[in-house]
């Protein structure tokens, strides 16, 4: 055969790129281990993040290998995924606010080179600048932040500048966790600045996993990084509450009314984010930081197997469990609710914890009326079983790993108005679907629209 | 407005019927376009094969917007690959400067015509830029947003509110709360919101007596439904292909669409089409640069003749290396099938005889096979003719295993096998369990009060699942095809349908099996064995898997239409029926189903358990000779794709492959003849073989299913992936990376807009971005005495078409002459008396 000229190079880095993440994960968890213990020169809360990076990185790099074989630039898109992924890493283990701040901005600014990715596609570069222009706002907010931390503790170094947050006036310090705040939300992509996640869809596959799971998980360990400040700010954990709140609820909306199964995939992004945020307010620190690893592995697993989502079906009706049911779940863990926040005194972590036992017992419900032979039904409650077993697990290793929960934020009373808020929800999703109602036409189009690119210019067609 | 203008609007305004007349020929613009889970190979351009080709590809890149040729540096590539000769470019060069006189005209001293073309063709850089993908205009990405929504078959948990009035309505019920709908339409599309009629047909109606003016009104709606071909496509499959419950519910027709874009137009929020032509540098002083000329220093005639070189059109070179591709493969084949022709049969009784789909993969694997003993195969419809929809055990509804062009006549149901009741029973429950367990995830991942947990408790199983499917690929598919394996054994399509769905009479099964032996000219002196193989492929994560699949069977597995057919072929009184007709088949003869994955090269027989002990020597003979075949094709194939035997077989079940197998890639010929007669040549996949016995059909019946039936559904898929290779973002769906799974049918790219139609780039093209397809037209050959093939055209006008207007070549090799034959574009009958030289222009 006459040898061809190629016409696209093909990279050698697709095969050096899985190798070193795989090596670097492992060098990773053997140093973890080997460094564990009280005067370790990192927190759990590093280890954890890094080693949810490095992996959800190794797989991703790994999946690329065959899934970008026929791209045009190969080498710039596993450089700029390399690349990305060290940044990452160099933000969760940074020491001073330099590092952490040059860091930060240059993971900003390769994930937009990354949605950018087809260089001759008129959408994708909209949708690389619409990231960069949020971005320079959180990133300007962030660096502001630092900034102020920094001339407070006249220093760069973070221990010294968490030290030094005491010393902060009330109104010095709100303003700093609130700007810190904007820089999360930014990332996290909460409402207002969910736009661009929700229309990032120009990404290759791969790399939108890695974005789901990775680096949208930023403002969350940036907060979690930075508690006392938040800590010592109280409006702003009500504000990092309110807007966790309201990005949990919308961005489920989303999420059922899209017909793709990327941008679908992308709302549920933005609630789950809201919903760590919001943890992060209310001081449940072990919740968040299970809730970014838990997601992150969850939502890379989705996407990578996006190319699935095929078969025509019918029968909506049918897939929530009935109102009734969701009603008797909803009351009964409002009641046990009640005696947990009232009778022992738990606050934070107490969402999570109920919303946890009402999905294991809807669930269960599901499992019994749908599975019709008893042997099915076993294996169903077994599966939900061992999903309850991984989740009660992974909680707990990280309980050990970053010990932590803030002062509570919130009377009993307005814990157990939280947990209603979803609950009611999701009552209200079940009864809806059981009408075979849809949502109010105005609500309805402004889901279906939310973070929508602005319209091309007239003539930009080919 | 005043009554007299209401009067004159009444007087010209079109009613309803003519309306919707104009509709109808108006949505013949784009193809029915399938869902993926059933893809269909649709020839883009289907509208227009009542043109010449030329001239339709033409036309129709002015509609769509789209590249008529391959760019110039891929077709280059394509010369260096060697799959275009030197000379057959140098021929069709001068062809198309008008002559050998008019190629030779003199320029400069040692510089013709021909060398200028030849030079533009193949060494002077082209002019055109890389290239650039642009956004959707606004209004098109209002109504694919739209459209979006309302086709969504069940992807949104959500559905879009009033789908039960129609897309036209439900849409103007929603406009008035949208934003997007007020920045492109304004004050004046509020207003219309309101006024419009509700009926679509008015509504086209109303808004063509407003915007068409002196424009012809079926231009007009033409180029609106090509601004999206895909969901227009959509809409057609709807309307003409679907079955009634999968559509229940949301009903939409093309004038749904069309009143839409009216709605659009009237508020004078259209956009301008496509335009912008492509940069035009000086190409005349490229050339005179090229040749060292001075373009003032040139006689005025040589001036002249070096500009016509010049201003030829990119696109039409592009169509000059066409032919010369087209060319290189017939002179190469033709001679050779002549040939083979003149010496005739030379064979021996076979072992065991296989009928195989006419599907271009499967060539290959036949050649091999033969090689390993004395097996003789046969190409046939891979629905071995039976025209029937399956209803799978525990699933809701059918699939149409039958090519499109026919309707289903059995409602097939999949029961039990006698004896396996227990088994049948437990994959049954396994199924159930498995489909519950994912409606409870779905439910899960939506529900307010779950989704938080849901994602927490998922993630390590999902950390397990992912190092599983990225590092131990082909464990997943061993624990599958162990499931299919067993789901095989324990369920099998029913000749005797229970309760609704009727079974076949004893007329219909004869009929059917007699259609193998009239249409293949496979004689009753039939070997020990006959198995009748299906087809199908195996890919996971991978929204073209239906892509590779049977296209005769609308997109799935061959399997179950082979065992149907071999089942009848064994019942005794088919048998004793089939005597009657002058086919005795042997006694000893047993009809096998099997089932050919062209992923993995691996052939699968069902029933094997039924197989009686005499003819168990006969079965181990064949499964040792099948898997030598698989091996040696697996090592061909692997090649092809850049890759060891063994990472094909890994890319089989991995998540991350976009490309499991090259599919038809590459097809180019249809060859209808008997099976000696391409034997000893290496078809190299490329072409569609059709068995065929020109002295078994004396009047041309058998011909005339075979050229009307199964070439035109190969002239389907080979339109398909011309066009798609030659403008991969009109015709096809663009690169695989960046799609998005959209309704639960189809792909759209990125954020949303049109519907994606045809094949994605990985299907087409190498990872080094050269085409590996080649777009070139089918070459169909047939072995028949010349007059009966005239005869037969003439009888269709498809044929007529196809051939007339140039979409399909056709040759003619006569069997009694040895003659071969060329049918020109636009002439009545083949070219009387021209010898083989007739064929290389």
């Amino acid at each position: 055969m006459q040898a061809v000229k190629t016409i696209y190079p093909v990279s050698r880095l697709a095969d050096l790129v899985p190798v070193l993440l795989w090596a670097g994960l492992a060098v990773l968890l053997a140093a973890a281990i080997a460094f564990s213990g009280p005067g370790s020169p990192i927190t759990g809360l590093q280890v954890m993040i890094c080693a949810l990076t490095l992996f959800v990185g190794a797989i991703v790099a790994s999946f690329s290998r065959r899934y970008m074989r026929a791209d045009s630039r190969q080498a710039p898109f596993f450089a700029t995924l390399a690349a990305l992924l060290a940044s990452v890493l160099a933000v969760v283990l940074a020491g001073n606010l330099p590092v952490l701040a040059i860091a930060w901005l240059a993971s900003g600014l390769l994930l937009a080179r990354l949605v950018g990715h087809a260089d001759g596609w008129a959408e994708a570069q909209a949708s690389a600048r619409r990231i960069r222009r949020t971005f320079l706002l959180g990133d300007g907010a962030l660096l502001l932040a630092l900034a102020l931390l920094g001339l407070n503790a006249q220093s760069t170094d973070i221990t010294r500048v968490l030290a030094a947050v005491p010393a902060l006036h009330a109104l010095e310090v709100t303003v700093i966790a609130l700007l810190m705040l904007v820089a999360a939300a930014a990332r996290c992509a909460l409402p207002p600045f969910s736009g661009w996640l929700l229309s990032s869809m120009t990404a290759p596959t791969p790399v939108s996993a890695l974005m789901h799971a990775g680096l949208v998980n930023a403002g969350g360990f940036l907060l979690l990084r930075f508690a006392p400040v938040l800590e010592a700010a109280p409006l702003a954990r009500y504000a990092a509450l309110a807007i966790g709140l309201l990005a949990a609820l919308w961005g489920l909306a989303i999420m059922a009314v899209r017909p793709d199964i990327k941008r679908s995939l992308a709302g549920s992004t933005v609630s789950q984010m809201g919903f760590m945020i919001m943890s992060c307010g209310l001081g449940a620190y072990t919740a968040a930081l299970w809730h970014i690893v838990a997601h992150g592995l969850f939502k890379a697993w989705l996407f990578l197997g996006a190319g699935s989502a095929l078969g025509m079906r019918d029968g909506r009706d049918t897939l929530m469990a009935g109102s009734r049911t969701v009603g008797l779940v909803a009351a009964l863990c409002l009641l046990a609710g009640s005696y947990l926040a009232f009778g022992t005194g738990m606050n934070g972590e107490l969402l999570p914890l109920m919303l946890a036992i009402a999905t294991a017992a809807a669930t269960l419900v599901m499992a019994v009326a749908r599975a019709s032979a008893l042997k099915a039904r076993l294996v169903l409650l077994a599966a939900v079983a061992a999903l309850l077993g991984f989740h009660v697990l992974g909680y707990a290793l990280v309980d050990i790993l970053q010990p932590g929960e803030a002062a509570p934020l919130l009377p009993p009373f307005a814990i157990l108005l939280l947990l209603a808020c979803f609950l009611a929800s999701w009552w209200w999703q079940a009864l809806r679907m059981e009408r075979g109602n849809s949502l109010p036409p105005a609500l309805y189009v402004r889901l279906l629209n939310a973070g929508a690119l602005a319209p091309a210019t007239v003539g930009e067609s080919r | 407005m005043n009554m007299h203008a209401d009067i004159a609007l009444a007087e010209r305004m079109p009613t309803r019927t003519e309306v919707a007349g104009l509709v109808g020929l108006a949505s013949r613009t784009v193809a029915p376009l399938w869902p993926l889970e059933s893809a269909i190979a649709v020839n883009p351009l289907a509208g227009f094969e009542d043109m010449p080709f030329a001239r339709a590809v033409q036309i129709a890149a002015q509609r769509f917007g789209a590249r008529r040729s391959l760019p110039l540096p891929l077709w280059r590539a394509v010369l260096r690959t060697g799959r275009i000769e030197e000379r057959a470019l140098r021929d069709a060069a001068i062809r198309h400067l008008g002559g050998s006189l008019a190629a030779a005209a003199h320029i400069a001293p040692g510089v013709t015509a021909l060398d200028l073309l030849l030079a533009r063709m193949v060494q002077i850089a082209p002019e055109n830029a890389p290239e650039q993908v642009g956004a959707l205009p606004p209004d098109a990405a209002f109504i694919a947003k739209w459209c979006g929504a309302f086709f969504d078959h069940g992807a949104a948990a959500t559905p879009m509110p009033h789908r039960e009035l129609g897309l036209y309505r439900a849409v103007l019920a929603l406009a008035g709360h949208d934003p997007e709908y007020r920045a492109l339409a304004g004050k004046a599309g509020r207003d219309l919101l309101l006024q419009v009629p509700r009926d679509p047909l008015e509504a086209i109606a109303e808004g063509l007596v407003e915007i068409a003016g002196e424009a012809d009104e079926l231009e007009v709606l033409s180029s609106l439904v090509a601004r999206l071909p895909g969901w227009a496509g959509h809409i057609r499959w709807r309307c003409e292909h679907a079955d009634a419950e999968l559509v229940a519910g949301a009903p939409a027709t093309m004038a749904d669409l069309l009143a839409l874009w009216m709605l659009l137009a009237r508020a004078g929020a259209l956009c301008e089409g496509h335009g912008a032509a492509p940069l035009r540098e000086n190409v005349a002083d490229c050339l005179a640069g090229h040749f060292g000329l001075e373009l003032d220093a040139l006689a005025r005639g040589a001036l002249a003749r070096l500009q016509a070189v010049a201003n030829i059109e990119e696109d039409a070179l592009g169509a000059i290396f066409m032919a010369a591709a087209e060319w290189t493969y017939a002179n190469d084949l033709v001679p050779r099938l002549q040939g083979a022709s003149r010496l005739g049969r030379q064979g021996v009784q076979p072992d065991a005889q296989l009928v195989f789909c006419i599907d271009v993969r499967s060539e290959p694997f036949r050649r091999a096979l033969e090689a390993q003993g004395k097996f003789e195969t046969l190409g046939y419809a891979g629905f071995f003719g039976l025209p029937i929809a399956l209803h799978p055990f525990g699933g809701t509804r059918r699939s149409r295993l039958l090519p499109v062009l026919l309707s289903p006549q059995h409602d097939v149901a999949e029961t039990v096998v006698e004896g396996r009741e227990a088994e049948a029973g437990q994959l049954a429950e396994i199924q159930q369990r498995n489909a519950a367990g994912a409606q409870i995830f779905t439910a899960a991942k939506l529900s307010a009060g779950m989704a938080f947990a849901t994602a927490e408790a998922t993630g390590p199983v999902a950390a397990l699942a992912m190092m599983g499917r990225t590092l131990a690929p082909r464990l997943a598919t061993r624990a599958q095809s162990v499931l299919r394996k067993r789901r095989e054994q324990a369920f099998t399509p029913a000749l005797h349908g229970p309760g609704r769905h009727c079974g076949f009479s004893l007329e219909e099964k004869v009929g059917y099996a007699l259609a193998l032996f009239r249409l293949t000219g496979l004689g009753q002196d039939t070997a020990r064995l006959v198995v009748l193989a299906g087809h199908g492929g195996s890919a996971v994560n991978n929204p073209y898997a239906a892509a590779l699949d049977c296209g005769a069977c609308g997109g799935h597995g061959g399997g179950h239409n082979a065992r149907l057919l071999a089942a009848m072929l064994n019942d005794p009184a088919v048998r004793e029926a089939l005597a009657e007709h002058d086919v005795a088949i042997p006694q000893s003869t047993l009809f096998l189903a099997a089932e050919h994955d062209t992923t993995t090269d691996e052939v699968r027989i069902f029933d094997r358990d039924l197989v009686p002990e005499s003819h168990r020597e006969d079965l181990a003979r064949l499964d040792a000779g099948l898997a030598r075949a698989g091996q040696q094709n697996r090592v061909r194939r692997a090649g092809l794709l850049g890759r060891s035997p063994g990472e094909l077989l890994a890319g089989a079940g991995d998540w991350s492959e976009v490309r499991p197998e090259w599919g038809l890639a590459g097809n180019a010929g249809f060859i209808v003849g008997p099976r000696w007669l391409s034997q000893d040549i290496d078809l190299d996949g490329r072409a569609f073989l059709h068995s065929y016995d020109w002295r078994a059909d004396a009047d041309g019946t058998a011909l005339t299913t075979i050229l009307t039936a199964p070439m035109v559904v190969a002239q389907w898929i080979n339109c398909q992936y011309l066009f798609s290779t030659i403008d991969n973002q009109r015709y096809g769906s663009g690169d695989k990376v960046t799609q998005n799974l959209i309704g639960r049918i189809g792909v759209v790219q990125g954020n949303g807009g049109d519907l994606k139609v045809g094949l994605p780039r990985q299907s087409l093209f190498k990872d080094d971005g050269t085409p590996f397809h080649v777009p070139q037209r089918l070459l169909a050959i047939v072995h028949a005495p010349t007059d009966r093939v005239a005869r037969v055209v003439e009888a269709n006008d498809i044929l007529g078409r196809l051939f007339g207007n140039g979409w399909v070549q056709l040759v003619v090799i006569d069997p009694e002459t040895g003659r071969a034959s060329r049918w020109r574009e636009g002439e009545a009958v083949p070219g009387e008396g021209r010898d083989q030289h007739s064929l290389t222009c």
